[in-house]
């Protein structure tokens, strides 16, 4: 949905790789462009939020396809009523897989987010003259009102 | 004794690292000292300490034995739901700076009134969540100390009251990780010792077989405090004594009598007058639903299959291998219906299971305790980090539960018999160890649900006091902002303003008005604790996540991602979802028993949806908002702190 929104509006999408990485598109973006929200950072941080997006979805749906998934093993598989596994009942086991399984979706999944952020970093030129994180954040805020 | 002394061992722990951690904050901004020095694992293990609730600790280990391996699914929820935290909302929220879920409406929508229908949620989803906290602490302390009830409740929000006084949200980090560490134990070191001590898990046919809970080779006597309805699933022989006569003749079919500590079958010792004159009461009930009554003759009666029996106060004596006869409410299980993990009616209908796996996959990100404490991370990275680790944190606990459960339905079967199915983690460690090992392990677990219940309700009490003192009640000082924890939505990590010793005053005040709001947030869900003593309190946990999963997560989700989310659509969304669901829940309260395990009760998988359609779809038909502001707030979300 937020891909639809944003189609329309300038700027438009870049080419095909955008959403999955930040290369492709124009190759730096200054840190002051960002501060002062230009059209050209706004299409750096689209892209951001849309790769994040896509990466996060995907990791939804192993996350949420993996839960939705074993009740329906559980309703399929009747016949291991009476079947255990060094004597815990399997039912047990089934009910006790889903977290070690979320745990290694969680840590891939960051591993590839922080990826993407250090990528956009990569892409913030730093040959602007140094701006420390303080005054940052207040122009921000004011940015917002 | 020995369970009263961990508890408050372990109460005077949590508020001497409260109360130490003061001191040491007390110099400079704790939100400061917070985000240069704690790391994720001191984050994760604070937020899993918090999220362990007396749902968790006691409620999981009594639902699975009460409903079957079904219940499980809830555990799984309560955990992934941690993976849509992670995967949508933890670093962006951090990023934002949003402290609550309120503030996340301004900094987003920038709408004040929106703000204060968000605050009421919050007042809403933290009462409903509170409720089912106070009425674990009361059964423990009834169990482990016979305080009664309402006193139980009074004393459990005194403390609570107290440790949000005495620390506020200083140094609160330390005191909810030092809590789960508390809780990990209490539940893991018994359920091992046992599992060690008996071999294994026991007599597999009773968890699996074909078979439901009997009696056992001895017969069995359990104690009745009040009158009480049972089904006897098959035919058998029974006969109530009054308290008094069997402790003095003795039974035959008697199993282990009182030995102080040990038959905790029943609740507590009836006077023989007082079962008398409930006998009584018993009959009158029994005329008046057509059930057969009974009365505290000692005569053994016969009883068919399926039949319903108005059983007096008193010593219910069950002759070797009878069914146990179960309370209003359980259904009689065979093991193998019992271990089912799904299908079936009830619980492990696909329905109702799909449903909960939905409430609390994404009602987990709107409980507002929770999003608090993902401020104490640095930057929106180190709170995917910390995310992970509550997985992991959450994921070892969860390992437990099912232990208790397993082994009660085998060793303590007498809770189907009263319906206490809820006390089986504080019950099973004497019905496993009869020595004073029994009763160490039972003051262990009596400490770790009452840490359990101590935070997860100090937590909530700070999230609703915070929210009435400082968005419902009148505003200090209206337009300007107030200093302290909401100055700076969209500051980050070390550079958040200190407080300003110039506010001293006035902060003094809203000291105050925290600490009145406070105990106002505290009595509403105590008296609704002792009004709801019969109630099944999951029902309570399952509203709260629904109403989270019906509101704050489609706020959260679209507002974060969607840059076309207006203040009318988050309004319009939030109410359809709320609506709906507390709808469902108070038609299934209504109910009764035959509802608790209906759609109804668990109504996410229809309100879900459906909020998220209003939201995006009023949204749409709405006037966007200017997009100057709408992209300052994507910015402030999702570029990474160190792009400025």
């Amino acid at each position: 949905m937020s891909g639809r929104r944003a189609r329309r509006r300038p700027p438009r999408r870049g080419g095909p790789g955008a959403a999955d990485g930040l290369p492709g598109g124009p190759p730096a973006v200054a840190r002051r462009e960002l501060d002062e929200a230009t059209p050209h950072a706004q299409l750096f941080l689209d892209r951001l939020r849309r790769a994040h997006l896509s990466l996060a979805g995907v990791a939804a749906l192993a996350g949420g396809g993996l839960l939705a998934a074993l009740p329906l093993v559980a309703l399929a598989l009747p016949a291991l009523d009476d079947d255990a596994w060094l004597g815990v009942p399997w039912p047990v086991l089934l009910l006790l897989t889903p977290y070690p399984l979320l745990v290694a979706l969680a840590w891939l999944y960051v591993r590839r987010a922080d990826a993407l952020d250090e990528a956009f970093l990569a892409l913030v030129a730093e040959d602007e003259e140094p701006e420390p994180d303080a005054p940052a954040a207040p122009g921000s805020r004011d940015a917002r009102r | 004794m020995l369970a009263i002394g961990a508890i408050v061992a372990v109460t005077a722990g949590a508020l001497g690292i409260g109360a130490w951690g003061v001191r040491w904050a007390r110099t400079t901004s704790d939100l400061f000292v917070a985000s240069r020095a704690v790391t994720p694992w001191w984050n994760a293990a604070a937020i899993s300490g918090e999220y362990l609730s007396a749902a968790s600790f006691l409620g999981v280990a009594g639902l699975t034995m009460r409903s079957g391996l079904a219940a499980l699914w809830l555990p799984v929820g309560f955990t992934a739901g941690y993976l849509a935290l992670l995967l949508f909302v933890a670093a962006p929220l951090r990023r934002s700076g949003a402290y609550t879920l309120p503030d996340f409406v301004e900094v987003r929508l920038g709408d004040r009134g929106l703000r204060t229908v968000a605050s009421l949620i919050v007042l809403a989803i933290g009462v409903l969540y509170v409720v089912p906290q106070l009425r674990g602490a009361g059964l423990v302390l009834g169990e482990v100390a016979d305080v009664p009830y309402t006193a139980g409740i009074v004393l459990a929000a005194a403390v609570v009251v107290g440790s949000v006084a005495l620390g506020g949200m200083r140094a609160v980090t330390y005191v909810q990780a030092f809590q789960y560490w508390v809780k990990i134990v209490a539940i893991s070191l018994p359920a091992c010792l046992m599992i060690v001590h008996l071999g294994g898990l026991p007599e597999r046919a009773a968890l699996l077989g074909r078979e439901l809970p009997t009696a056992g080779d001895r017969g069995m006597t359990i104690r009745l405090a009040e009158p009480s309805t049972v089904t006897f699933p098959r035919a058998t022989r029974f006969r109530v004594v009054a308290e008094a006569e069997l402790r003095t003749a003795g039974d035959g079919a008697a199993r282990d009598l009182p030995e102080p500590g040990r038959a905790r079958d029943g609740v507590r010792p009836v006077p023989a007058g007082a079962a008398g004159s409930a006998a009584g009461a018993g009959a009158a009930g029994a005329s008046r639903t057509g059930r057969a009554p009974a009365s505290v003759d000692g005569r053994w009666r016969s009883v068919g299959a399926g039949e319903a029996v108005r059983l007096p106060a008193g010593a219910l004596a069950l002759p070797p291998g009878a069914t146990l006869p179960v309370a209003e409410g359980i259904h009689a299980k065979t093991g193998r219906e019992w271990a089912r993990p799904a299908g079936g009616e009830g619980r492990g209908s696909p329905l109702f299971l799909y449903s909960l796996l939905v409430a609390t996959f994404l009602g987990t990100m709107g409980l507002p305790h929770i999003l608090v404490r993902f401020y104490t991370n640095a930057t929106g990275s180190a709170a995917r980090h910390t995310t992970v680790r509550v997985l992991g944190l959450l994921g070892v606990f969860y390992l437990f539960p099912v232990v208790y459960g397993l082994l009660g339905r085998v060793l303590v079967p007498e809770l189907y018999v009263t319906g206490q199915t809820d006390l089986v983690v504080l019950r099973l460690p004497e019905a496993v160890f009869v020595d004073a090992t029994g009763r160490t392990l039972v003051a262990v677990v009596a400490a770790g649900a009452f840490a359990a219940f101590v935070s997860t309700a100090s937590g909530l009490l700070v999230s609703t006091a915070g929210t009435v003192a400082y968005d419902l009640l009148p505003r200090l000082r209206r337009g300007e902002a107030p200093g302290g924890r909401r100055s700076a939505p969209l500051a980050r990590g070390p550079s958040a303003p200190t407080l300003d010793p110039a506010t001293e005053d006035p902060a003094a005040l809203r000291r105050r008005r925290f600490r009145v709001s406070a105990l106002a947030a505290i009595v509403v869900p105590a008296l609704l604790a002792i009004a709801a003593r019969g109630l099944d309190i999951t029902i309570l946990v399952s509203w709260s996540f629904a109403l989270a999963a019906s509101t704050f997560c489609p706020l959260l989700l679209l507002g974060i991602w969607w840059t076309g989310l207006t203040p009318r659509g988050a309004l319009a969304g939030m109410l359809a979802g709320g609506a709906v669901a507390s709808a469902g829940i108070v038609a299934a309260l209504a109910g009764g028993e035959a509802m608790e395990e209906s759609l109804l009760s668990q109504p996410a998988v229809v309100s879900v949806p459906l909020a998220f359609a209003t939201m995006w779809l009023v949204s749409r038909r709405d006037e966007p908002l200017p997009r100057a502001q709408v992209a300052a707030a994507m910015r402030a979300m999702h570029a990474p702190e160190r792009a400025g």
